[in-house]
């Protein structure tokens, strides 16, 4: 049942410090094995106090062994029930109770500072000792109580641990010391956040507790920050009754005695019982209730139902993210969340409207975040009937003179793309977004256009009676009536202009887009181009395949130069030779290289 | 047909043709002379008959008939008479097919040549007459030889049997002949005896007297005497020629020290003006040279040669001349010199075709063959010191022009110094030391060029193998003259450690003539190798802290033959420069472009390179595959790295102008780099403008920064700085922050920039879109502490923008992109020949068209050929049967006439029977 020790490298130099060392860990064994002794024959166990200070001292290896040794005794004790035997107040036996209790909360204490030790094994044995006591703890519980249950105080303790710090430094020290460490997180993450149930569903609901009690700070607290990095990567969220099957305390993996009074459609199915249908009948307003408020489930169902009932895993699930998203108030967070929302959130969250407040605040704020919460508003407009106003009036105003050089571009175009491609939207406001982004293409990287050339290829050609922008045969007045300042994409008469913009980039210095670039003036055969093709690129993946290229033919060579190359720069701006040529190209006209006699 | 019964046409018809018996007049005398000829006439007659008896006869004529008749066509085959063609055919055949039939199973057959057999006009009686006459003749002609005739045989008229004496044939007996004659008879007197020239020799002693007879001994005298003449004619033309020849032998060795330059005599006598190869026109290897003999020596011996005549060492010379001029090649006739105007026609003419190859490349539309040509026409021109064409360049004329010559110790010292100073800023420069491939591989200064004290210029040349000591007094203040052909830049650091900068580009010289490919079978790869090693140097040149651009233009020649005589390998060289390039700009970028620490904008070494790039390279190709990279990494320089200080600005400065070098010919157009312009004087100049009422759609991410309101020109700093050429090395330097002068040169330089990158894009449709916010920002800028200089800049800028914006906007119609020519719809009318004619052919595929008419034909024929052979069976048979009728009725016959014989004698027999029965009854009777 121990968890699995991995020692660091002892590497100490000086011999004198092994050798101490070598002491110290005697010392360990000896005490452990007194204590060991000392318990089975209920003699005194003040050798804790000695493993404790040395659990406690700088020599990572002896810290190491001390708190495996009092990782066993304490196995021991709480399965002995010492720490919560019924025993009258005042008798030697409650003395000596009190007495484990503060070296018990000392141990603990111990452990979460711990978990931000500077010695990574440190950190993560400490974590691996904590959550396995969660299991002895549990089950001497579940004994003593009679029904299955987990040590709730306890793994309190734990959750404020990992996600604020100890108790001790929590109001004091810096927050940046106290961000988890990330081999710390991801450890938590692959062996129990994501693996099992029951510790998702207490953490989950510890968590949302635990920010509830806190303001929504400024600068985001180290609590939102722990938690955001835990919540975007739980992707494990059961989507189905049947995946709610791997339990960290033994006790609480076994169903609760009446499945069949809370369960929903699944639960009746699991349950061909003839006799209980009545039961089904009895009592479907407190499940009707669950779903609409959720937060008030834990008067109705156990903790033990609610473990083995899927809509309250997703309730906590809800309520965490719903508690946490007020307190991501920087960018950064936000579009960290904002960037998992859409896709691993809003599926499990039990009303997903209730997210639409807070998304539809980051779409107002505009920038990246707006670029990213689009995807979340586009999922609850699709999914959950949202009606959204002014919603095109909007995604015109995200086409800034930012949003070709985005990172987030390629994700902007493809929810934009699905937007517009709807054959029911007014000509002029398709007009405007073409004319808006051939106009910001004037600016753009190649990588870019490339994307916005085949973006507007396909609208047009979805869209005939846009093709005067390409074609337009009438002669007059010749000034561009496009109004470039207008926000609204319905009153900016583009679909009077002409996408002369895009036509400038057959001058394009690459290749690619000058080609590119040509295929509005070819005649318009293609059926459509799949926009996921050109996406993707960047200066980065453009050059590659240029590098990358095989040359097959010599490549030309430029014609012969004759000047300087690299004139000195005494010269004057612009200075000819004496037969009032140049003295070179317009590199040499203009720039000097140092001084040159 | 014709008129009236069949009687009255016979009647017409025979007297028309003249034989009705009425129409025939009898005349005695006629009738007598004509009876010689009556055969002929009866067979005329019997032919015009038949051809009345045909022509009356209606069935003799097959008629097709018409169905539309046309008048005044001839048709053939409307008429036709199968019984006369059908008498023909059969009169073939039994020409033909019958003696073929009567020959079958038989091995040979007569021919009977008798003459007159075959003649059917001739009668027998003349046959025989004329067999007889034949058999005479010939008879006759067999007595031409007969000897037993008592003809006589002459010659010339005399009796041959008078000649015919042994004495006067002038034969001389063995006694007095000579030992070169071996006794065969002198021509002279087989001329003169055997039947030769009468007539001449007679001519010759007297043409006038008449023919007299010699005697016999005047004869041989003549005979003689002749002939000794002869004999003496012939020594005395030896004689002569073996004079000449000596003469000649004698002058051989003039004639050969004109052909042949001799270095050893030459060079002992006239050493400056020895006689070049190519003056005497001979491509030859100089044999002089591989005899060991002087030739002053050889050309004595050649006239102890005339006394002795017997000398084996000139003798075996002599061969070996003889055989080394047989060897030798050739000399071939060479193109006249071209005059200057032919010269300056060819190379206008080469100028026209390079821009037309150019502008080909720059529309895209690429002719690789012809691309080629070009190319190598371009390198066929020599350039200043162009070496392909052979080996010019000879050691003495290297060794001029090199005055400075190595510096003494202290100054190699105080090179280190500078170098190790490198080393150390370097080390602090370098981003990630601990990164392997971190270092701009180029940054060799950070320990790995090996500075040993110990290595100078003559320990160089020790080590070299190959080394001719000619050059080798003073090598401390001259070059050597050869070096080893580095193969990385280690080497090549090696080689130049001790050597000025200066001097670098002669060592770059020398190694590419020392290596020429005509010189050695490695040497091309070696000097591909090199190639690397010297962009690799000029980064290292132009790295910091001391930038040494001389240097790198020195190197430039160098790398743009090489480029030239290999461009593939050049390219990859450049190529993977810039892949390092660009890696290390991912590298920063990825670190925080806003960092101070992450190197992201190129520095004097990089731009440098992508500068040689467009020197090197033809940038206004459409495709190209040095420059395409180039310009999408100075794209991504100028897109993602932000401003941060003044030398990132003047980096961004530059690879616009960059930009602008690459684009001048082909008028691209670089979105990043007018974006570029625009935010540069916003970074520069006071101005009112914030992020708000920022005009255009030009992203301007660091205009509100921190870092640029330090480099931003403060009002009054302003205060008449003249801006002047920008030094880009000062520009670069991190540590000159903050002087005006430089934010004046550099503001200055933009303004000069924006319209010379305008007037590059006048023809864009987008042009107004492009530069109004340009001129918008030019109108913002705070500009009333300019100085003069930079007014004028400014103003100048900002109208030629106006100015162009205002043709542009004259100009700009509304885009007219699918004025294609429209799709005709596809039409169902039938399409009609009027000249149609059945007959003919209409196959418009001429192949097909022919092979449906062999195919015809073929049917045709072999439809004919099929009847034919029919008719020819049915021939066959008709005669088989004809022949069997006739056996079976001679058999018949036979036997008829035996059976008559039999019953005749049965009958006979009976009646003899009968009779001696009646004479028994009646014996019996009796």
């Amino acid at each position: 049942m121990a968890p699995k020790r991995s020692l660091p490298q002892a590497s100490t130099s000086a011999p004198k410090r092994k050798k101490t060392a070598h002491e110290q860990d005697n010392r360990v064994l000896a005490l452990e094995t007194e204590l060991t002794q000392a318990l089975e024959n209920s003699t005194s166990l003040n050798p804790i106090v000695d493993l404790i200070s040395l659990a406690s001292s700088d020599d990572a290896p002896t810290v190491h062994k001390a708190l495996y040794a009092l990782y066993r005794l304490c196995v021991n004790i709480i399965n002995k029930g010492l720490l919560t035997s019924g025993v009258e107040d005042g008798t030697e036996a409650a003395v000596v109770k009190a007495w484990l209790v503060a070296r018990w909360d000392e141990y603990v204490d111990l452990l979460s500072g711990l978990l931000r030790h500077t010695e990574p094994s440190i950190r993560t044995s400490a974590l691996e000792i904590m959550m396995s006591l969660v299991k002895p703890l549990s089950t001497a519980l579940s004994k003593r109580t009679g029904q299955p249950r987990m040590d709730g105080t306890y793994f309190r303790k734990a959750v404020r641990a990992l996600l604020v710090g100890p108790s001790s430094i929590s109001e004091s020290s810096n927050p940046a010391s106290i961000l988890t460490e990330s081999d710390v997180r991801y450890l938590f993450l692959d062996k129990w956040l994501t693996v099992h149930d029951d510790v998702r569903w207490f953490f989950l609901r510890e968590a949302t507790e635990l920010l509830q009690h806190m303001p929504p700070a400024t600068p985001a607290t180290p609590l939102s920050q722990n938690l955001l990095a835990l919540l975007e990567r739980l992707n494990t969220m059961p989507t189905v009754q049947k995946e709610l099957n791997e339990f960290w305390v033994p006790e609480l993996a076994a169903k609760p005695a009446k499945p069949g009074a809370s369960a929903t459609g699944n639960g009746a199915e699991d349950e061909p019982d003839p006799s209980d249908w009545l039961a089904f009948f009895d009592e479907p307003e407190p499940t009707a209730e669950e779903r609409e408020k959720p937060g008030r489930r834990t008067n109705k169902l156990s903790v033990l139902q609610s473990l083995h009932y899927l809509p309250s895993h997703r309730a906590v699930f809800s309520d965490c993210w719903l508690a946490l998203l007020p307190h991501l108030n920087t960018p950064a967070l936000a579009s960290k969340a904002l960037n998992v929302l859409h896709k691993a959130v809003l599926p499990h969250f039990t009303r997903p409207l209730r997210l639409m407040d807070w998304i539809s605040g980051c779409v107002d704020h505009g920038g990246v975040i707006g670029l990213l919460a689009l995807n979340a508003l586009f999922t609850l407009m699709r999914d959950h009937n949202l009606d959204y106003p002014d919603f095109y009036k909007r995604l015109y105003g995200f086409l800034t003179r930012d949003v070709l050089h985005l990172k987030y571009r390629a994700r902007f175009f493809r929810l934009t793309e699905l937007f517009l491609s709807s054959t029911h939207l007014p000509v002029a406001l398709l007009a405007s977004f073409i004319k808006r982004l051939s106009r910001l293409s004037l600016s753009a990287p190649p990588a870019a256009i490339v994307m916005i050339i085949p973006f507007t290829y396909n609208i047009l050609k979805q869209h005939p009676s846009l093709m005067p922008m390409i074609h337009r045969e009438t002669t007059g007045d010749d000034a561009d009536p496009f109004k470039a300042d207008e926000s609204d994409p319905m009153l900016t008469n583009a679909i009077a202009s002409s996408l002369w913009e895009l036509n400038s980039h057959r001058e394009h210095y690459l290749a690619s887009v000058s080609t590119m670039a040509k295929i509005l003036s070819e005649p318009f055969t293609k059926p459509s181009y799949a926009l996921e093709d050109f996406l993707d690129h960047t200066y980065g993946t453009m050059f590659e395949a240029e590098i990358k290229r095989k040359i097959k033919y010599d490549p030309a060579l430029a014609v012969d130069y004759e000047g300087q190359i690299f004139p000195s720069s005494m010269l004057p701006m612009g200075a000819e030779k004496e037969d009032g040529s140049k003295i070179g190209d317009v590199v040499a006209d203009l720039w000097g290289f140092g001084v040159i006699a | 047909m014709g008129k009236g019964s069949q009687l009255s046409q016979l009647k017409a018809a025979l007297q028309t043709s003249g034989l009705s018996r009425q129409s025939q007049p009898k005349h005695g005398p006629k009738r007598k002379r004509e009876s010689a000829s009556e055969g002929k006439d009866v067979q005329r007659r019997q032919d015009k008959l038949d051809r009345i008896v045909q022509e009356l006869n209606p069935f003799e004529v097959k008629v097709t008939k018409l169905k539309h008749d046309v008048g005044g066509r001839k048709l053939k085959g409307v008429t036709g008479r199968p019984g006369l063609s059908k008498q023909v055919g059969l009169e073939n055949r039994k020409k033909t097919l019958l003696p073929e039939l009567d020959s079958r199973n038989k091995a040979g057959s007569f021919v009977d040549r008798r003459f007159g057999e075959n003649d059917p006009g001739m009668a027998p009686e003349d046959r025989m007459l004329e067999r007889f006459t034949r058999e005479r003749q010939r008879a006759s002609k067999g007595a031409m030889f007969n000897l037993e005739d008592e003809t006589e045989l002459t010659h010339y008229g005399q009796s041959l049997s008078a000649v015919d004496d042994f004495d006067a044939t002038g034969l001389r007996l063995s006694d007095d002949e000579e030992e070169d004659d071996k006794g065969l008879i002198d021509p002279e007197a087989v001329r003169r005896g055997h039947f030769g020239g009468f007539d001449e020799d007679e001519s010759e002693e007297d043409p006038d007297a008449p023919p007299r007879k010699k005697s016999k001994a005047e004869v041989m005298a003549e005979v003689m005497a002749k002939s000794k003449e002869h004999k003496y004619l012939r020594q005395v033309e030896k004689e002569r020629e073996e004079a000449l020849r000596q003469t000649l032998d004698d002058e051989f060795g003039e004639v050969r020290e004109l052909l042949f330059a001799n270095p050893y005599t030459a060079s002992a006598e006239n050493p400056t003006s020895a006689p070049s190869r190519t003056s005497t026109g001979s491509n030859s290897v100089p044999i002089g040279k591989r005899i060991p003999v002087p030739l002053v020596q050889a050309s004595a011996e050649g006239k102890d040669l005339l006394e002795e005549n017997e000398d084996p060492a000139s003798d075996d010379d002599y061969d070996k001349f003889v055989r080394e001029l047989a060897f030798d090649r050739r000399s071939k006739p060479t193109n006249r010199l071209k005059t200057e105007e032919e010269i300056a026609e060819e190379e206008k003419d080469r100028l026209e075709a390079a821009e037309r190859a150019r502008l080909r490349r720059m529309r895209g539309e690429e002719g690789e063959a012809s691309d080629d040509d070009g190319k190598k026409s371009k390198r066929r021109v020599g350039e200043a010191d162009d070496l392909d064409d052979g080996l010019d360049l000879s050691e003495e004329e290297l060794s001029y022009g090199l005055g400075v010559g190595l510096g003494a110790d202290n100054e190699g010292e105080s090179e280190e110094d500078e170098e190790e100073e490198d080393d150390d800023e370097n080390g602090d420069e370098e981003e990630s030391g601990d990164d392997e491939e971190s270092g701009a591989e180029w940054d060799l200064e950070e320990g790995d060029s090996p500075r040993d004290p110990g290595i100078d210029a003559t320990e160089v040349q020790a080590q070299e193998p190959n080394h001719k000591t000619k050059a080798t007094k003073g090598a401390t203040k001259e070059l050597p003259f050869i070096f080893p052909c580095p193969a990385s830049h280690e080497e090549f650091l090696k080689i130049v450690d001790s050597f000025e900068d200066s001097q670098i580009p002669t060592v770059v010289q020398r190694i590419r003539v020392r290596y020429h490919p005509s010189l050695g079978v490695d040497y091309k790869e070696k000097l591909q190798a090199f190639l690397p090693v010297l962009v690799d140097h000029v980064l290292y040149a132009a790295s910091p802290p001391t930038p040494s651009y001389p240097l790198v233009a020195g190197l430039f020649p160098h790398i743009k033959v090489l480029s030239a005589a290999y461009p593939i390998d050049a390219a990859e060289a450049f190529k993977s420069k810039l892949t390092l390039m660009q890696k290390n700009l991912s590298r920063g970028l990825a670190r925080g472009p806003t960092n101070l620490e992450s190197k992201t904008w190129p520095g004097p070494a990089e731009l440098a390179l992508l500068r040689f790039v467009g020197m090197v390279w033809s940038t206004s190709d459409f495709e190209h595959a040095v420059v395409n990279s180039a310009f999408l990494l100075m794209g991504q320089y100028l897109a993602q790295c932000r401003v941060r200080s003044l030398a990132d600005i003047a980096s961004g400065l530059f690879l616009c102008t960059l930009c602008l070098q690459y684009t001048e010919l082909s008028k691209r157009f670089v979105p990043e780099a007018v974006n570029f312009l625009n935010n540069a004087l916003l970074y520069l100049c006071p101005h009112g403008i914030t992020a708000r009422t920022l005009p255009g759609p030009f992203p301007s991410p660091d205009l509100e920064t921190e870092a640029i309101s330090v480099v931003r020109l403060a009002t009054k700093q302003l205060d008449g700085v003249e801006p002047k050429r920008p030094d880009l090395l000062v520009a670069l330097d991190d540590d000159a922050e903050g002087g005006s002068q430089l934010k004046v040169d550099l503001a200055g330089l933009t303004m000069i920039l924006l319209p010379r990158v305008a007037g590059n894009l006048t023809s864009l449709d987008g042009f107004i879109e492009l530069f109004e916010p340009t001129v918008e920002v030019l109108n913002a800028l705070h500009q009333e502490k300019y100085s003069d200089g930079l007014k004028k800049l400014h103003s100048q800028a900002v109208d030629g923008l106006t100015r162009m914006l205002k043709v542009a906007a004259q100009t700009r119609r509304p885009l007219r992109l699918q004025a294609h020519k429209p799709i005709p719809i596809a039409t169902y009318i039938p399409k009609f020949d009027e000249g149609h004619r059945w007959t003919k052919r209409h196959d418009p595929d001429a192949e097909r068209n022919a092979a449906s008419k062999l195919r015809a034909q073929y049917k045709q024929e072999r439809r004919g050929a099929m009847r034919e052979l029919r008719k020819d069976n049915r021939f066959l048979a008709n005669e088989k049967m004809k022949r069997q009728l006739e056996k079976d009725r001679g058999y018949n016959e036979r036997m008829r006439k035996v059976e008559g014989t039999i019953t005749e004698e049965r009958h006979e027999e009976k009646m003899w029977e009968k009779e001696k029965m009646r004479q028994k009854r009646r014996a019996g009777r009796k």
